[in-house]
């Protein structure tokens, strides 16, 4: 800001002003920003206003409530399925995701080569799925293990505990990210004061590490969650049919397969608004901003 | 010394490889080319225009390519390279063909729509897709009215009853989605309902509620429990046999065909629910062990058919492919590089009798295992009334999606 004022000053008044400069450095951003993402976005509420296919064809759109009265009578137990199903993956996440980001922050020498490598899950939730599925699949390099403990591959396959575990996988890292960073910023002074004054190790992960970490786990929860609301390839490729319930894939279902393009626009929209909340939470949290 | 003999050796290996590129290709059959001879024309019903070759020609250079929405299967380089080669050599013309290839077809409509209602031209040329979805954009007033035309004569191989004429000529004549099942572990299956027997709990496969695989189902299921599918309520009670019966059985509701073989090949399912075609793919695969099932209640084909939308981009490249992929040389490509698999993913029954006398060689044997008669194409294959299944289809896939929770 201060360069962009003397530049404007030495030019003497030859260029615009500070403030001009810096609406013309947003101008093309927020142009982007307004054709591309929220002109769409208007449209897709529009259309979650109208009947089935309507929307589209020649005679124009047919608008409806019914949209949204489906989604919260019919399509309830969708949206709970969706919630389960990321509540479960980012409830894994934790559980895994807490100790290694421990162990990398404390005991890791080369944690940025670590965490460089921990990224490669985030390359796609499809490749993800499609691996777990050649894996287990009859004739996958699994097989043999699972005919020794007497499991059928393709049993465990189709079901909640492989896509919940693929979900996991897939937001793993957001959810080391986000703890590492709080961890980062613990002094390891406070657990060695801690193990002085003859806390247990338990006693010191109770009473200060969670404490002070706190803001960094809820959001990694959070960010971990707000992903998962719209997994999409995890529920088609290794869901059974409880899971293939779930808005994103039912979206792409009723949207695409059988062109009811109102009522995938209304679940689009949902989604959208439970993405936005958590993702709005998740940064007030990251900065611990409802937590002090 | 020993870098000179390098050097020889490697302009030897240049001149060897230079002249293999230059040597001629396998003589092929190639399709007649669609052009009129010198000072003739032909009449191009879709530009209303009696056109000669310079003008044809010229049209096709100025287009310079076309979009063909096609299953995913069928989206083979070999595909594209084998037209783009037959308008270079029948036109002198290098064209570039888009394969756009899905295997959920209506997202084709989708985007066909969305351009029509803003007012945009379509996104494909030509249509290569179900017989259902025509009868959806008849209904929505997509598709060009393009027959007869001076650029297809090939329409003349083609029976009567795979040609909705202006619109629409089919490229196949025998697809129905059906079971393809192990003989060896479900060779007791006779009927479709059969997949409803305890023994195949969690042993199936049965499709996504939405698009035509498993309309087509329910339809021929339907038929086996003696009800009529042009009557929404008593569909729905098939849909309540099927949700009731079928999907208890089933492992994984998919329409995921590399999914289905990989489940069937390695005993994970005995039998699964898709089209025709995966039986063959199957045998030519090398899987002896796959069987197809007929209901015998008939069969009801949902055979692809080749449609232009309006206001198509490039009309006459869309003719002149319209034409190609009717050709014999093009339904039974026995001259193509290409293995016995993508073979028979281009060749879904003879649509006339100029085919029948195409079958290469090294299918003569199993061919009438896999495929009918010209006979019993005539005579065994029931005709959907796609405007009664249009009328009434919304609402009991609807049902069916709503009893599964989809």
């Amino acid at each position: 800001m201060h360069g962009l004022r003397r530049l404007s000053a030495l030019s003497g008044g030859l260029l615009p002003s500070s403030r001009l400069w810096i609406v013309a450095f947003l101008l093309p951003a927020a142009l982007m920003a307004v054709l591309f993402l929220y002109y769409p976005l208007i449209f897709i509420v529009r259309m979650s206003f109208t009947e089935k296919d309507t929307f589209l064809s020649p005679g124009g759109p047919l608008y409806t409530i019914t949209n949204y009265l489906d989604l919260t009578g019919r399509y309830a137990p969708n949206i709970l399925v969706t919630i389960k199903l990321a509540g479960l993956a980012t409830l894994v996440d934790l559980a895994f995701g807490f100790p290694f980001a421990y162990i990398l922050i404390r005991k890791v020498r080369y944690r940025d080569l670590v965490r460089a490598i921990m990224v490669f899950p985030m390359f796609g939730a499809l490749y993800i799925a499609f691996g777990m599925r050649f894996v287990l699949l009859p004739g996958g390099f699994l097989t043999p293990i699972l005919q020794l403990l007497g499991v059928e591959g393709a049993q465990v396959l189709y079901g909640l505990p492989s896509t919940v575990f693929a979900m996991a996988i897939f937001t793993f890292p957001f959810m080391v990210m986000n703890i590492g960073a709080a961890l980062s910023n613990l002094d390891p002074m406070l657990e060695e004061a801690a193990t002085c004054l003859g806390a247990r190790p338990w006693q010191t992960l109770a009473r200060v590490i969670l404490p002070l970490v706190r803001s960094g786990v809820i959001a990694g929860c959070l960010v971990c969650f707000g992903w998962n609301v719209g997994a999409f390839a995890e529920p088609l490729l290794l869901g059974s049919l409880e899971e293939q319930r779930s808005l994103a894939w039912t979206l792409y279902q009723r949207g695409v397969v059988q062109l009811d393009y109102g009522l995938s626009a209304t679940m689009g929209v949902v989604l959208l608004a439970l993405a936005f909340s958590v993702n709005y939470l998740s940064l007030r949290y990251s900065r611990g901003g409802l937590v002090e | 010394m020993k870098s000179q003999k390098i050097w020889l050796s490697l302009i030897g290996f240049g001149l060897l490889a230079l002249s293999a590129a230059c040597a001629p290709a396998t003589p092929t059959a190639t399709p007649q080319p669609t052009a009129p001879p010198v000072g003739e024309t032909v009449h191009v019903s879709i530009l209303n225009r009696d056109m000669t070759r310079d003008e044809i020609v010229a049209a096709i250079q100025e287009e310079g390519g076309l979009v063909v929405a096609n299953w995913t299967y069928t989206a083979n380089d070999e595909l594209v390279n084998q037209f783009q080669k037959y308008v270079r050599d029948s036109y002198g013309v290098n064209i570039t063909l888009t394969y756009e290839g899905s295997q959920a077809p209506s997202t084709y409509l989708t985007n066909l729509y969305a351009a029509q209602a803003a007012g945009n031209p379509p996104p494909y040329d030509v249509m290569a897709i179900e017989e259902n979805y025509w009868a959806d954009a008849v209904a929505h007033n997509a598709p060009e009215a393009y027959l007869p035309s001076g650029l297809i004569p090939n329409q003349a191989l083609v029976l009567d009853q795979f040609q909705h004429v202006p619109t629409s000529i089919a490229f196949q004549s025998t697809a129905f989605p059906g079971v393809v099942y192990s003989r060896a572990r479900a060779g007791w299956m006779t009927k479709l309902t059969d997949l409803a027997d305890p023994r195949l709990r969690g042993r199936i496969t049965l499709p996504l509620p939405g698009d035509i695989t498993a309309g087509g189902v329910l339809v021929s299921l339907a038929a086996e429990l003696g009800k009529d599918y042009r009557d929404p309520d008593q569909m729905k009670e098939v849909v309540d046999y099927v949700v009731d019966n079928l999907v208890p059985n089933a492992l994984k509701l998919t329409t995921d065909s590399s999914e289905m073989q990989q489940l069937l090949r390695s005993g994970a399912v005995d039998a699964v629910v898709f089209w025709n075609s995966l039986a063959r793919l199957e045998f030519l695969g090398g899987n002896a062990d796959a069987g197809l099932l007929i209901s015998p209640s008939g069969v009801f084909a949902v055979n692809g058919y080749l449609w232009i939308p309006k206001g198509a981009p490039h009309p006459v490249l869309a003719q002149i492919f319209i034409n190609w992929r009717l050709s014999p040389e093009v339904q039974l490509p026995n001259d193509w590089p290409i293995d016995h698999g993508p073979w028979s993913e281009f060749h879904e029954g003879f649509l006339g009798p100029a085919y029948v006398d195409r079958i290469p060689a090294w299918f003569q044997a199993d061919y009438y295992t896999y495929f009918p008669t010209l006979d019993q194409i005539q005579t065994q294959f029931k005709t959907l009334d796609w405007e009664a299944y249009n009328t009434g289809v919304d609402e009991w896939m609807d049902y069916y999606s709503e009893r599964l929770g989809l």
